[in-house]
C-alpha cells in the first residue's frame, strides 16, 4: 500500500510540472500589420527585389497618410491593418525606373480577414488576432499572399507585389 | 515564479504525505502494527454496499465570494462508499466580470464534475479518508465582452460580442483527505491537477474564464478547495480486521 501511495504521489508530482503553465507577461505574437515585398522577374523568371518609389499610400478608412512623397526607394515595407472592421482598403501611387525610364502607377488592395478578440489580462486589456487574411479584389499586375498569418515569428513577408 | 511557488507547495504536502505513510520495516517489525497478508484476504462482497452519503460544499468558494469582489461561486460535493472506492460527483455554479477601461467582460454558468476515488484508510471505521481518484469535468456557459478601443492610426471602435452557448471539458487527477471533526461533520481539502482542457463552440471571441476550471489560456492547472461535508449514514461501515 505504501508504494501504491508512493507512486501515487510521484505521479501527481510529474503532473503538477505539466500543470504549471507560464504566466503572462503582456507580450503578443500577434502583429496588427501586413508586410510586403515588392519584386520583379529577370530573363529567367526569376525574382528579384524590386526598388519602387511610394508617392503616397493611403487608406480611406483613416485621416493618416502612410507614405508621401518619400524619395527613398523601397522593396519592404509593412501597412497597419483597420481593427474597427473586418477590411482594409489602401491606394498606392509609386513609380518605378524601367531601364532609365521613370514610368508611374497606381493601384488598389482591399483585404478582408476575421478579428478574434483574446483578453490577455485586465492589466495587458486586449489581444487582436488577425486571420484568413485574402484580397477581395486587387489591380496589381500580380501578388502572391505568402502566408495570411499576421505573428511577429513569422519571416516572410505576408504579401509579394510583382511589378513589371 | 508560479512554478517555483507551487512546485515548493506541493513538495511540501508530499513530503507530509511521506511523513504519515509508516514504513514498511517498521511495520514489519511493529507487534502492535503487524498486518497479515491484508491484500490476499478476501473482501466480503457485503462490504461493497455503500454505508451513507456525504454532502459537503467548498468552503474556498464561500471565501472568494465574500472576500473578492469578481466572482461569485458556489459548489456542492456528494460521495458514496463503495468500500473503499467512493463514487463522488459536484456541481457548482459560477459569474464573473471585470471591468478595465478597456473592456468588461461577464461570464455566467455551471460545472460538474464526476469521478472515482480510491481510499487508503484500509482500517478506519469512522469514514476518515486519504483518497486519490480521477474526474471528469464538464462546464456549460455563456460569456459577453464589451470592448473601448483606440487605435492610433484608425481611431477609437467599440465592439460587443458574445459566446452564448460555450462548453469546455477537463480531466482531473486528485487527491484528497477528509477528516472527522463532529459525529457525521467531516473537513478536509481536495487538491486536483486539471489536464486537458478542451473549448467548443467559443465563436466570436476567445473564452477567457471557465467555471470550475479557472483561466481558459491555460490547458493545464492546478487548483485547491475546501470542503465542509455532512454524512447521511444508513449502515455501519464493515473494516477489515487487523491481525495482532
Amino acid at each position: 500500500m505504501e508504494s501504491i501511495i508512493k507512486k501515487s504521489i510521484v505521479l501527481l508530482l510529474f503532473t503538477i510540472i505539466f500543470a504549471c503553465d507560464v504566466d503572462s507577461n503582456c507580450g503578443s505574437i500577434n502583429v496588427d500589420y501586413v508586410t510586403f515585398s515588392t519584386v520583379t522577374l529577370n530573363a529567367n523568371l526569376e525574382e528579384r527585389p524590386k526598388e519602387v518609389r511610394f508617392d503616397s499610400i493611403f487608406s480611406p478608412q483613416t485621416d493618416s497618410i502612410f507614405v508621401l512623397n518619400d524619395t527613398v526607394t523601397i522593396s519592404n515595407f509593412s501597412l497597419p491593418l483597420s481593427p474597427a472592421e473586418n477590411q482594409t482598403d489602401f491606394y498606392f501611387y509609386y513609380s518605378v525606373n524601367n531601364s532609365g525610364d521613370t514610368v508611374s502607377y497606381g493601384d488598389t488592395i482591399r483585404f478582408t480577414y476575421e478579428k478574434r478578440n483574446r483578453i490577455d489580462s485586465p492589466e495587458c486589456g486586449i489581444d487582436m488576432e488577425f486571420i484568413g487574411m485574402d484580397t477581395a479584389f486587387q489591380t496589381f499586375d500580380s501578388l502572391v499572399i505568402v502566408n495570411d498569418t499576421l505573428k511577429r515569428t513569422v519571416n516572410a513577408p505576408n504579401i509579394k507585389l510583382f511589378i513589371f | 515564479m508560479r512554478l517555483i511557488l507551487s512546485c515548493l507547495f506541493f513538495s511540501l504536502i508530499s513530503i507530509s504525505l511521506f511523513g504519515q505513510v509508516p514504513d514498511s520495516s517498521e511495520e514489519i517489525d511493529s507487534v502492535e502494527q503487524k498486518v497479515k497478508n491484508p491484500e490476499s484476504s478476501k473482501v466480503p462482497k457485503s462490504f461493497f454496499i455503500p454505508t451513507g452519503i456525504r454532502l459537503g460544499t467548498d468552503l474556498v468558494a464561500l471565501g472568494v465570494n465574500a472576500f473578492g469582489n469578481n466572482r461569485a461561486r458556489y459548489e456542492f460535493q456528494a460521495d458514496i462508499d463503495f468500500h473503499r472506492i467512493y463514487l463522488i460527483g459536484s456541481y457548482g455554479i459560477n459569474t464573473y466580470q471585470i471591468s478595465t477601461d478597456e473592456f468588461d467582460y461577464e461570464n455566467n454558468g455551471s460545472y460538474y464534475r464526476i469521478g472515482l476515488e480510491a481510499d487508503f484508510l484500509k482500517f478506519d471505521p469512522d469514514h476518515n479518508t486519504l483518497t486519490f481518484g480521477l474526474r471528469y469535468a464538464r462546464a456549460n456557459f455563456s460569456e459577453s465582452l464589451n470592448t473601448n478601443l483606440t487605435s492610433p492610426i484608425y481611431g477609437p471602435y467599440q465592439e460587443s460580442l458574445h459566446n452564448d452557448a460555450v462548453s469546455a471539458r477537463w480531466f482531473e487527477m486528485t487527491t484528497g483527505l477528509r477528516v472527522m471533526v463532529l459525529k457525521n461533520l467531516y473537513m478536509g481539502y481536495t487538491f486536483r491537477i486539471q489536464l486537458n482542457r478542451k473549448i467548443f463552440d467559443s465563436t466570436e471571441f476567445r473564452t477567457y474564464d471557465i467555471p470550475g476550471f479557472g483561466r481558459a489560456e491555460f490547458k493545464n492547472r492546478w487548483t485547491f478547495n475546501y470542503y465542509l461535508t455532512y454524512r447521511i449514514p444508513w449502515k455501519e461501515k464493515q473494516v477489515m480486521e487487523r491481525s495482532r
